[in-house]
C-alpha cells in the first residue's frame, strides 16, 4: 500500500529529470506545500482532500511557471549545480511555509479516517486503499497522457534527444514548461494524498526527497514503468523490515538497495539509457 | 635592506623565505591577538563557528573543488567526527579536549568505506547517492542506544575557568584550520592534486592516460572525510551537547557547499573568502531575524546562496583570478 504513495510522489520527479535532465530536489517542498493547500482546503472550506486534488494541481503548475523559468538559466551547468540550486529552493520554500503556518505537525483526517476494509482475515486501512488506487489511477493517466496525446508524444521526443525535436518543429521551451509543470503537478496530486496518510510539517521534504530520489535512480530515470517498479521495491522492503527488524533498518535497507542497484545497472532497473 | 642581514642573524643557518616568515608572523600575531585584547566571550563562539565551517570547508574543497564531486554528505563525517570525540569521552573518561584528534580516525575510515563504494558512481549519481546519507545517519544516530539516542550526549565541563576554555579551543580551533589550510595548499601543489584536477576536467581522458582514477579519488575522499571529522571533534569538545538532529543536519552539508562555492571551488584561498563572509552573514541574521520571525533568515540565505550559484558560479576568488591574473596573493 505505501507503494502507491510512494510511487505518485517519486513519478513527477522521474519525469522531470528524466526529461529536462534536472534532478528537482524541491519536489519534495511542492508535495509539502501540496498538503497544505489541501489541509487548508480541507478545514476552511470543506473541500474533502480527495477532491482537492485538482487544486492543487492547478496551483503548483502555475507556480511552476517562474521556477522553470529561473531553472532555464542553469542549462549547461553540471548537474550537481541543479541539484543544489533546487534543493535551496527547497529551504527557502520550506522556510517560507514556516513563516506563514509554523513548523507544526498537521494530518487531514477525513470523516473515514479510521474505517478499514476486512479482506482474506487481513484490515486494510480504508484511507491507505484509497491513495493507493487514486495514484495508480493517476499514474494510468499520465502513461496514456504521455502514449496517446500529441503533447505526451512531444515530451517523450523531447526526453529522447532535444535537438532532434527541436529539428522537427517541436517548441521545446514551451514543451520545457509544460514537462517541468507536469511533474510539480504531480507533486500537487501527491500532497493530499500524502496528508491524509502521514502527518507532514514543512520541514519534512528533506526526509523524503532521499527517498524519491531513490526511488527513481533505482526504477530507472525518466521510466514511469520504472519508477513503479522502484516505488513497489522500496515499499515493500521498508514495509517488511519495519515489520521484521528495528525501525532504522528500514532507511539503511533502502540505501543498500540504492548501492546495490547503482553499482550493478547504473542506469536503473528498467532504465534503457 | 636593512632587515637582510637582521634576520640572517636571527636564524643563522636557516634559510628564511620572506614569504614564510610573514605567514609565521602573522599566525602568531592571530593567535596573540585575543589574548592581548580580552575579547568577551561570544566572539569567541561566533569565531569556533566561524573555524568549524571553514575546516569543513576545506574538507569539501578537497573532493568538490579539485576532484570536482560534490558531496553533500558532509553533515556525516562532521557528525561521526562529533560522537567520536564525546563518546570517547564517556567511555573512556579522558577529557574531551584531550582526544578530540582522534575524531579524525573513523570519518576517515568511513569516507574509505563509502567512497569505495560510491566513488564508482559518476556525477549526478555520485551526489544523489550522498543525500539520502545525511537523513539516515540521523535517524540511526537517534535510535541506536549507545550514543545517547534522540537526547544526544552531554560532556562534562573542562576544569578551566570559562576564559581560559574559551583561549584553548581558539588556539586549537585556530591551528586545526592552519592545518586543514596546508593540506589543501600541498594538495593544489602536488602530483596528486594535479590528478585530481585531470579528474575533473575530464575523467576519462584520465584514465585512459593511465591515472589510477579510483585509487586518487577514494584518497581525495578520505582526507576530506578526516579533514571534515576534525571540524567534528572540535565542534563536541567545545560545546559539549550533541544531538543527531543538530550534528547530521542536512542544512549543515548545504552551508558548507555554499561556503565553498561563494568563496570558488578548488582554490585554497576560496573557502576562506566563503566562509567568513557566509558565516558573519548568517549568524547576523540569525541573531537579529530569526529570533523574531522563525525561518526568515533561512528564506534569506537560500536566496542569497542561489543568487551565488547563479551570478558568480566561479565564486569570489575564482572571478578574481579570472579577472586579474597577475595578482599575487598569500599563498
Amino acid at each position: 500500500m505505501l507503494a502507491g504513495i510512494y510511487a505518485i510522489s517519486s513519478i513527477g520527479l522521474s519525469l522531470v529529470f528524466g526529461t529536462l535532465g534536472i534532478p528537482n530536489a524541491a519536489h519534495a517542498s511542492f508535495i509539502v506545500l501540496g498538503s497544505f493547500i489541501s489541509y487548508f482546503a480541507f478545514y476552511l472550506l470543506g473541500i474533502d482532500p480527495l477532491m482537492s486534488i485538482p487544486l492543487c494541481m492547478g496551483v503548483l503548475f502555475i507556480l511552476s511557471i517562474p521556477l522553470q523559468k529561473f531553472s532555464a538559466i542553469f542549462i549547461g551547468a553540471p548537474h550537481q549545480m541543479y541539484l543544489l540550486a533546487t534543493y535551496l529552493l527547497g529551504i527557502i520554500l520550506e522556510n517560507l511555509m514556516i513563516i506563514t503556518w509554523k513548523n507544526e505537525y498537521r494530518m487531514i483526517i477525513p470523516s473515514y479516517s479510521y474505517l478499514s476494509i476486512p479482506l482474506n482475515g487481513l484490515s486494510f486501512p480504508l484511507v491507505r486503499l484509497i491513495t493507493f488506487v487514486v495514484s495508480l489511477g493517476a499514474i494510468a493517466c499520465l502513461a496514456a497522457f504521455l502514449k496517446f496525446t500529441f503533447i505526451g508524444k512531444a515530451i517523450r521526443a523531447l526526453a529522447q534527444d532535444r535537438d532532434g525535436a527541436f529539428l522537427v518543429g517541436v517548441d521545446v521551451k514551451r514543451l520545457e514548461l509544460i514537462t517541468f509543470g507536469l511533474g510539480a503537478g504531480l507533486a500537487g496530486c501527491a500532497g493530499p494524498l500524502f496528508a491524509t496518510v502521514f502527518s507532514f510539517y514543512p520541514a519534512m521534504h528533506n526526509i523524503w526527497i532521499g527517498t524519491l530520489f531513490i526511488i527513481v535512480v533505482v526504477g530507472g530515470v525518466g521510466s514511469i514503468t520504472g519508477t513503479l517498479l522502484g516505488s513497489i521495491v522500496i515499499g515493500i522492503s521498508r514495509s517488511l523490515s519495519g515489520y521484521f527488524l528495528p525501525i532504522l533498518a528500514g532507511d539503511i535497507i533502502t540505501y543498500i538497495i540504492l548501492l546495490l542497484v547503482l553499482l550493478v545497472k547504473p542506469s536503473g532497473l528498467l532504465g534503457g539509457r | 635592506m636593512r632587515h637582510e642581514p637582521k634576520k640572517k642573524r636571527f636564524c643563522a643557518g636557516l634559510q628564511i623565505n620572506p614569504k614564510h616568515f610573514s605567514i609565521v608572523v602573522s599566525v602568531v600575531f592571530i593567535a596573540t591577538l585575543p589574548l592581548i585584547l580580552k575579547l568577551p566571550i561570544f566572539v569567541f563562539a561566533f569565531l569556533q563557528v566561524l573555524f568549524c565551517y571553514y575546516i569543513m570547508s576545506q574538507g569539501l574543497n578537497l573532493m568538490a573543488g579539485y576532484a570536482g564531486y560534490l558531496c553533500f554528505g558532509q553533515s556525516v563525517f562532521f557528525g561521526i567526527g562529533a560522537y567520536t570525540a564525546a563518546l570517547l569521552t564517556i567511555y573512556t573518561g579522558l577529557p574531551a579536549y584531550f582526544v578530540w584528534p582522534l575524531a579524525t580516525l573513523p570519518a576517515a575510515l568511513f569516507a574509505l568505506g563509502l567512497g569505495a563504494v560510491v566513488l564508482r558512481l559518476r556525477g549526478i549519481y555520485f551526489a544523489i547517492s550522498t543525500v539520502a546519507l545525511n537523513f539516515i545517519f540521523q535517524l540511526s544516530f537517534s535510535i541506536a542506544p549507545y550514543t545517547g539516542g534522540a537526547h544526544g550526549i552531554m560532556l562534562p565541563l573542562p576544569p578551566f575557568s570559562p576564559i581560559m576554555t574559551e583561549y584553548i579551543f581558539y588556539e586549537i580551533a585556530l591551528f586545526t584550520a592552519l592545518a586543514s589550510t596546508f593540506v589543501c595548499y600541498w594538495v593544489s601543489r602536488s602530483r596528486f592534486g594535479l590528478g585530481l584536477m585531470a579528474i575533473r576536467e575530464d575523467e576519462e581522458a584520465c584514465e585512459r592516460f593511465g591515472v589510477n582514477t579510483t585509487k586518487l579519488k577514494i584518497l581525495a575522499f578520505t582526507l576530506s572525510g578526516c579533514v571534515t571529522g576534525l571540524a567534528g571533534g572540535i565542534y563536541s569538545a567545545y560545546n559539549l551537547f550533541i544531538d543527531p538532529t543538530t550534528v547530521f543536519n542536512m542544512s549543515i552539508s548545504m552551508f558548507t557547499i555554499a561556503c565553498v562555492i561563494l568563496g570558488g571551488l578548488g582554490t585554497v584561498e576560496g573557502p576562506l573568502v566563503g566562509s567568513i563572509i557566509f558565516v558573519c552573514l548568517s549568524e547576523s541574521l540569525r541573531y537579529s531575524l530569526g529570533t523574531q520571525i522563525e525561518g526568515l533568515h533561512m528564506v534569506i540565505f537560500g536566496c542569497v546562496s542561489l543568487a551565488v550559484i547563479v551570478f558568480l558560479r566561479e565564486g569570489i576568488i575564482g572571478t578574481l583570478k579570472k579577472k586579474y591574473p597577475n595578482l599575487i596573493y598569500l599563498l
